[in-house]
């Protein structure tokens, strides 16, 4: 071989050998001086966020690096901020968590707390259910609340008026209205359950649980019997909600909820912006009907610091100005219409901007509003419990197998 | 000086191989060892343990009926996959095999399926069967006048999984079936039909056996990839209804990602290694007896 192509060759190898080792883990750096901090989050692609990044890097000369999270698909986004947390990436500096990733990141250490950005004046502004069960751990808390979205109940207006309806209060007012509005020939009916695998049915289950004074974490209690046995009544016995219920996701609901094939569903408040205009003409959001609660769900969203992010300084000041009232009024479109912080769901001009949280507001005075108390075992609970109860729905086994199955599984999870 | 130039010829060899050696080394032998080392332990993050346990994890998973549950669908849904795939992948690599106007065209497109990443698959498949807005419902409607629920009971949720499966997998066997057939020659097809053949006993005496090898190799090799198929239930299912469409590689997910237990996963997942492996093993050396 000539000594050049030799030469040739193992120069190629060595870049390649070179490139390999040291490879991966060095970002670009910055120019010298300029501040950063790395967020990943849905809010990156959403333009409603420019808004936010600007103020914020004018306030604090820091410049957000936004890294789109997967918004539409929420299985994934878990997994891809549990392979990045679990990893050890240092790229992403803030994050964007649910409830569930935020109780099991903070205690698997995944994240640093935020105490020094919610001392006791900033910390009373956000509702205390959701800074006691979901954010507060340990004696520190681990993220600041962007949003607090109600479970609410949304209703076709038209519906009810063409059958001459009233909304209902109560139980028995649910049930007659849902059975007047179920017509199963031409697959429109009174409820819309969502019993879908991957998180829908664990929504629908622990509202239903709630408004028997149930809950999800305790078997042992009438209430959750009696809310298990409404959500199988309600398809086989009342015949107000569809067979093919255990099958919905949100994606489905919705679609049958805006072609008027639902009179009611429980949903988040993002639909709206599906709903479009039809909002307040067709479509519009009604108090809990109280069953033996009136109460709902309320989910948050949070901001919290990943431990391994190189900018620990920098990201405690995104903290500092998502949990202020500037940066909570900033988030408001971002969010989809919501907030986390009371002074700002409570201001006038909030509620004319947005007439979503003017309802929420009512919810809370309604006490309607409470968090779903997500602990470390909420993901092993929502895996089995969800399996249980589809068998459960579809007559696979019954109640009393359901109970045994779901009373021995939970007691396992909790017994000391 | 022979010897000499042999020496750097190998050790020029070896360096233009060493990137791609450690390459695989850290994706694919560092992650076994790893996963091996982690399914004796009882390691899990939100709990905080991470301590040797032996066999416990293999003697847990053996008792959990979700696990079992897993084995079984993985079973039916590798076989029936398998079977299907490669009875239709014959029968469409015979139709490909046909000489007629637009064979070229027919050829390029039939491989559609396959190259659709299989998440995206699992997603259309997921609408197609829904009962109200599906695509197969609103055929199966019109024709018949029914509207399964697909998506509802456990038989018809493994059905649809499985038939996306097989009509995901099917154009690549064909493609491979096809290959085979290539090589028998036309001349062959011409004197057996003059000595009177019919189009089974051609198919049965000369076209099968042509091909035994690569329906062999193929169905190896596709049975391998059943087995450890992840994807199409978790963009499809996500297990449901209850477990039935649980496959085993969704359950290491679901405890790696959401219950956080990398040493129960890991258990799951070394499981899964030696079926595949004893698998292969007695599959390759079956195929080896059936060609001699």
């Amino acid at each position: 071989m000539a000594r050049k192509t030799k030469i040739f060759i193992a120069a190629v190898a060595l870049i390649l050998i070179s490139r390999f080792i040291f490879a991966g883990g060095q970002k670009e750096q910055a120019k010298t001086d300029e501040r950063v901090v790395n967020v990943y989050s849905r809010h990156a692609a959403n333009p409603a966020w420019e808004e936010f990044s600007k103020v914020f890097t004018n306030n604090t000369g820091i410049k957000i690096i936004g890294t789109d999270a997967p918004a539409s698909d929420y299985g994934a986004w878990v997994t891809k901020t549990t392979a990045m947390v679990s990893s050890g990436d240092d790229t992403q500096d803030v994050l964007h968590l649910g409830e569930d990733t935020i109780v099991s990141f903070s205690r698997a250490g995944f994240l640093s707390p935020v105490d020094e950005a919610m001392p006791p004046e900033v910390l009373k502004q956000f509702p205390k259910a959701i800074m006691e069960i979901s954010a507060a751990w340990n004696n520190h808390i681990w993220g600041v609340p962007l949003d607090s979205a109600p479970f609410f109940l949304f209703v076709n207006k038209k519906m009810f008026e063409k059958a001459g309806l009233k909304f209902p209060k109560t139980a028995e007012e649910f049930i007659s209205a849902a059975k007047a509005l179920t017509k199963p020939k031409e697959g429109i009916y009174g409820y819309g359950m969502c019993a879908g695998r991957g998180g829908f049915l664990f929504n629908e289950y622990v509202r239903w649980m709630m408004a028997y004074n149930g809950s999800y974490k305790d078997w042992s209690l009438p209430g959750t019997r009696e809310a298990l046995k409404f959500m199988h009544d309600a398809i086989h016995t009342y015949g107000i909600v569809s067979e093919s219920a255990v099958a919905e996701t949100y994606d489905t609901m919705n679609q049958k909820m805006l072609d008027g094939k639902f009179a009611m569903i429980f949903q988040w408040p993002y639909i709206v912006g599906f709903m479009g205009d039809k909002f307040g003409e067709e479509f519009t959001i009604i108090p809990v009907p109280t069953f033996k609660t009136n109460k709902t769900l309320n989910g948050s969203w949070f901001y919290s610091i990943n431990k391994a992010g190189h900018n620990q300084k920098e990201a405690m000041e995104l903290i500092k100005f998502a949990a202020s009232k500037e940066g909570q009024q900033l988030l408001l479109k971002p969010n989809n219409n919501s907030v986390a912080r009371i002074d700002v769901l409570t201001d006038l001009q909030t509620a004319k901007i947005n007439p979503i949280l003017k309802i929420a507001g009512e919810y809370a005075a309604a006490d309607s509003l409470t968090p779903r108390e997500l602990d470390e075992n909420f993901n092993a609970l929502m895996e089995n419990q969800e399996a249980f109860i589809q068998d459960y729905l579809t007559n696979t086994i019954t109640l009393d197998q359901l109970m045994e199955r779901g009373n021995k599984f939970t007691s396992s999870l909790y017994k000391k | 000086m022979f010897a000499i130039n042999k020496t750097k010829t190998l050790i020029i060899g070896l360096l233009l191989v060493l990137p791609i050696v450690l390459l695989r080394f850290f994706t694919s032998l560092y992650p076994m060892i790893i996963t091996f080392q982690y399914s004796f332990l009882n390691y899990n993050l939100i709990k905080g343990t991470k301590v040797f346990f032996a066999f416990g994890n293999f003697v847990n998973l053996f008792r959990d009926t979700n696990v079992i549950g897993s084995l079984e669908f993985t079973f039916i849904f590798t076989i029936g996959s398998v079977v299907l795939q490669v009875i239709m992948g014959i029968l469409f690599a015979l139709m490909l095999n046909v000489e007629y106007r637009g064979q070229r065209f027919i050829r390029s497109i039939a491989l559609i399926p396959w190259a659709i990443p299989m998440v995206v698959a699992g997603i259309a498949a997921s609408w197609a069967f829904q009962e109200e807005y599906g695509l197969v419902n609103d055929i199966l409607f019109r024709v018949f006048h029914i509207r399964p629920l697909w998506m509802v009971f456990p038989f018809g949720a493994r059905a649809a999984v499985i038939l996306t499966n097989v009509w995901k997998g099917t154009p690549f066997v064909a493609i491979i079936v096809l290959a085979g057939l290539q090589h028998i020659e036309a001349e062959v097809y011409e004197s057996v039909r003059i000595d009177g053949a019919s189009a089974w006993i051609i198919f049965w005496k000369i076209i099968l056996p042509a091909i035994v090898g690569v329906i062999g190799v193929i169905s190896i090799f596709m049975t391998l990839w059943n087995i450890s198929s992840f994807d199409l239930v978790y963009a499809m299912t996500k297990g449901g209804p209850g477990v039935s469409t649980s496959l085993l590689s969704y359950r290491v997910y679901q405890e790696a990602f959401s219950t956080m237990n990398y040493g129960y996963a890991s258990a799951i997942a070394v499981v899964m290694f030696f079926m595949i492996a004893i698998f292969a093993a007695i599959a390759f050396r079956m195929q080896k007896r059936i060609m001699s």
